[in-house]
């Protein structure tokens, strides 16, 4: 339709250099509106954790050497699980106010001796199914863990190192200055993992894998 | 027309600017960590019995029967298979109950068990009735035989039945 009004407009024009003009101009704003089409639009958002590198953040284990360990299964125990409250406790130390974004990625398999080739072999292999939560409220207290989303053995979430409750973020952080203490800003959030294997009609022996968990913040 | 090429260049080089994405400087980084799963399977155990135990045909004047778990061919014999090499523990109920088959009557059988990792029943140990470990050899075998002793002072002539349980599990 505004194809066909700037036709009928071109065609009243009197003279060919006016038309030339004319078609000269609409041409140009044509191709500004396709271009403009391209460029992309992003709400306004602060990600605060990416311009300071003062904002640390660690991750350790709160009993450390200590394994998801299921101990000894006998074949075709099936579903044996690991629950919160005996979970493996990882903490996270970081800045209270900031979001970290938590990614926890679980082998889907255990594997005899670790061996690779086992994992398309189900006589060597026991399926495990990756479990997990966190708690920012300030202690290692699992009544106050929020399980976090599981999808393909890949728990994700993001949250503040300390709960902030049902309100919108704080004003900006504090700026880094001279007698900057980072240290007043700290504060620990407590990561929960855990889950269940299912032992069927496999071989005797020692079944490992692997967890890893990657941390930044927002 | 001379000017119009130039201007077109112009005009669509700031628009192309325009729409490209700028970023600050992003110094955020990403930590790991990795963390270990373990299990250790062991295989089922499994409860052969080979042989029941014998008591065979009693005499009225006879008080007791005795059938000795280290030493008497009448005794049964089982062998439990498992993990090699896996320790265990073993469980029975000393005494039974063994009930007539015709007619009414019980006697009551104090069991006595003996085991050994190798087949040989001579050189086998007593196994108390209470927790004890014991290991699988290394093929996953475990060699028990069980013999007891029955009081027939006061049995009544005829059949008596019972059923012996034991209890196998990994420590």
């Amino acid at each position: 339709m505004p194809f066909l009004v700037v036709m009928m407009v071109i065609s009243r024009l009197k003279s060919n250099t006016s038309k030339m003009h004319a078609i000269k101009y609409i041409s140009l704003i044509a191709c500004f509106a396709i271009l403009n089409s391209f460029s992309t639009v992003f709400a306004q958002e602060i990600d605060f954790g990416d311009y300071s590198s003062i904002y640390n953040v660690s991750v350790a284990e709160l009993n450390p050497g200590e394994d998801i360990e299921f101990g000894m299964l006998v074949q075709n125990e099936g579903v044996v699980g690991i629950n919160l409250s005996n979970s493996k406790i990882l903490t996270i130390d970081g800045v209270k106010y900031l979001d970290v974004i938590v990614d926890i990625t679980a082998d889907n398999y255990l594997l005899l001796n670790g061996d690779l080739s086992c994992q398309t072999n189900p006589s060597c292999r026991i399926p495990f199914t990756l479990q997990a939560a966190y708690a920012n409220r300030g202690s290692n207290n699992t009544n106050q863990a929020i399980i976090m989303s599981v999808a393909a053995n890949i728990a994700s979430a993001q949250f503040p190192i300390r709960y902030r409750g049902n309100v919108p973020p704080g004003p900006p952080p504090t700026p880094v200055y001279e007698g900057f203490n980072p240290n007043l800003f700290q504060e620990t959030a407590y990561l929960y993992i855990y889950g269940f294997v299912n032992v069927g009609s496999i071989d005797a022996g020692s079944y490992t894998s692997n967890v890893t968990i990657s941390i930044s913040y927002d | 027309m001379r000017t119009v090429i130039p201007s077109y260049l112009f005009l669509i080089a700031v628009f192309l600017l325009g729409s490209s994405v700028v970023h600050a400087q992003n110094t955020n980084r990403k930590i790991s960590a990795n963390i270990n799963i373990e299990a250790r399977i062991v295989n089922s155990i499994e409860l052969i019995t080979v042989k029941s135990i014998t008591l065979g045909q009693q005499q009225p004047e006879q008080d007791e029967i005795y059938v000795s778990s280290l030493n008497d061919v009448n005794a049964g014999y089982m062998i439990a298979v498992g993990s090699p090499n896996a320790l265990f523990r073993l469980n029975f109920q000393q005494q039974r109950v063994l009930t007539r088959v015709d007619g009414p009557g019980t006697l009551t059988f104090e069991y006595e068990i003996s085991g050994n990792s190798i087949e040989e029943q001579r050189s086998a140990e007593l196994i108390e009735a209470d927790n004890k470990n014991l290991q699988f050899n290394q093929e996953g075998r475990y060699y028990i035989w069980v013999g007891g002793r029955v009081n027939l002072s006061n049995a009544l002539p005829g059949s008596y039945d019972g059923d012996f349980t034991i209890e196998i599990e990994y420590i």
